[in-house]
């Protein structure tokens, strides 16, 4: 982990200071960049996985007909194959921004824990998960409980909106797909 | 000449595009392999057998192991097992050979959307069902807790292996004048058993590396425990987790090596269940 403190985060202030996002200090690495990283690796297979099934959904035909009037490779990608299942691919993406609001541990570990919004990505923060998972063990009397179980309840909210989204725009493309992967 | 520039920058921009899908597809797959030896690197210098079979050394002291850990993971798995793969296969029994497209349809629907509730509100939820009732943490709400995990993924992908079977074999069996349930039962089941096992196989390694809805259900446990209902009950996953927060350089190592381990485990765990299915296949 440290070196996304040194030299990811050092370099990025050196250059890149005059946007907030990359400015403030550093704290050995763990932070918001930090989980966020370990997030984009974490949604990346399930993402893979359903745009190959949208795109193995797409018909022959419509790939041929590219081809069949002179179109490279990379065209039949962007004008046949991008076109046909595009609200699939929105809906890929969505489901693993699903995924990537309530992963808790792996976040847990490198966010830090800091309840202050900071315009900076260098700072730790949290995220209702990684609260829920690392208050429970502390929390001793039923009102602290409840506010944790609440938190709960509003994260399987928004992931069960943002799922549902996800599913109607990937249904929309290919009716079933694929098998559910791990 | 203007054509010839055109079609050679088109013929540029294609290989230079697909070089990018290969770069992303290397760097996606090369992320596996950093993982794995890193873990190799860190964790497997401090394997030995006492890691395997002892319960962590008190503090300040070196050496000890993850013992209770592992004993506790194999008995949340096994209860999640016995919970889900019964449930997990009958729904996909349902959703194959039972249920008309609409029910199905609502039911996959249902599935999808499970599998995509944060495993932290799974284990809220056994927490408010089952350790508020009884009182206290168990190995049998942890069970729970990972059984609901596992539900989808049979779900789905036994309703996928049912269906690879042919469509003829159930006609055969329904000609002879055989029940709809025997003929699941003697003709269907036995023809997709490699893909149901294989099913379960990945679901038990998913649940085996779940962490966040342990912390709400088994606790976690420095002794050995077995009780299925007596009370907390360690996981590696949790001990990990434990280990690896913790301020001394003894957690660090063990946490790197019960790393490597629960990695190996699911890791040969899934490539046992793939290579069963591709022999099949």
């Amino acid at each position: 982990m440290p070196w996304v403190g040194d030299p990811v985060e050092t370099t990025l202030r050196d250059y890149l200071s005059f946007i907030p996002l990359f400015n403030g200090p550093i704290r050995g690495g763990y932070g918001m960049l930090a989980a966020g990283l370990i997030l984009a690796i974490m949604i990346l297979p399930i993402i893979t996985a359903i745009s190959r099934d949208l795109m193995q959904a797409v018909p022959n035909s419509q790939r041929e007909a590219m081809l069949a009037l002179g179109a490279t490779k990379w065209e039949v990608v962007t004008g046949a194959i991008i076109p046909y299942c595009r609200s699939g691919l929105v809906g890929a993406s969505i489901l693993g921004l699903g995924r990537a609001l309530g992963e808790t541990m792996a976040v847990l570990m490198v966010i830090g824990k800091d309840y202050n919004i900071s315009s900076s990505l260098f700072r730790p923060a949290s995220t209702a998960a990684t609260t829920i998972a690392s208050e429970f063990n502390e929390a001793t009397y039923p009102l602290y409980i409840s506010s944790l179980v609440e938190l709960g309840l509003i994260l399987l909210g928004i992931t069960l909106l943002v799922n549902v989204l996800a599913h109607l725009l990937v249904w929309r493309v290919a009716p079933a797909p694929g098998e559910v992967r791990e | 000449m203007n054509r010839d520039v055109a079609y050679h920058r088109r013929k540029l921009t294609n290989t230079v595009m697909l070089a990018c899908c290969a770069a992303s597809a290397l760097a996606a797959a090369t992320v596996v392999f950093v993982i794995l030896g890193y873990l190799f690197i860190k964790g497997i210098n401090y394997l030995n057998v006492d890691f395997f079979v002892k319960g962590p050394a008190p503090l300040g002291e070196p050496g000890g192991g993850v013992a209770p850990s592992i004993v506790g993971s194999a008995i949340t798995v096994g209860i999640a097992t016995v919970i889900g793969v019964p449930v997990g296969i009958g729904t996909g029994i349902f959703l194959s050979e039972y249920a008309g497209p609409r029910a199905a349809a609502i039911i996959r629907f249902t599935a999808d959307i499970l599998t995509g509730i944060p495993s932290i509100v799974i284990g809220i939820f056994v927490y408010g069902l089952i350790v508020v009732e009884m009182g206290h943490f168990s190995a049998l709400a942890a069970g729970v807790a990972l059984a609901v995990i596992m539900l989808p993924i049979l779900a789905r992908s036994s309703e996928e292996m049912l269906k690879l079977v042919p469509q003829s074999q159930r006609e055969a069996a329904l000609a002879l004048g055989i029940s709809r349930w025997r003929t699941i039962v003697s003709v269907v089941l036995p023809g997709a058993r490699a893909g149901l096992i294989t099913g379960s196989l990945l679901a038990m390694a998913r649940a085996a590396g779940e962490t966040a809805p342990l912390i709400f259900t088994a606790l976690g446990n420095r002794f050995m425990t077995t009780s299925v209902t007596g009370g907390p009950i360690d996981a590696l996953p949790l001990r990990i987790w434990r280990y690896g927060i913790g301020p001394y350089d003894e957690w660090h190592q063990q946490a790197w090596a019960a790393s490597f381990v629960l990695v190996m485990l699911v890791f040969l765990v899934s490539l046992v269940a793939r290579l069963a299915l591709a022999k099949r296949g």
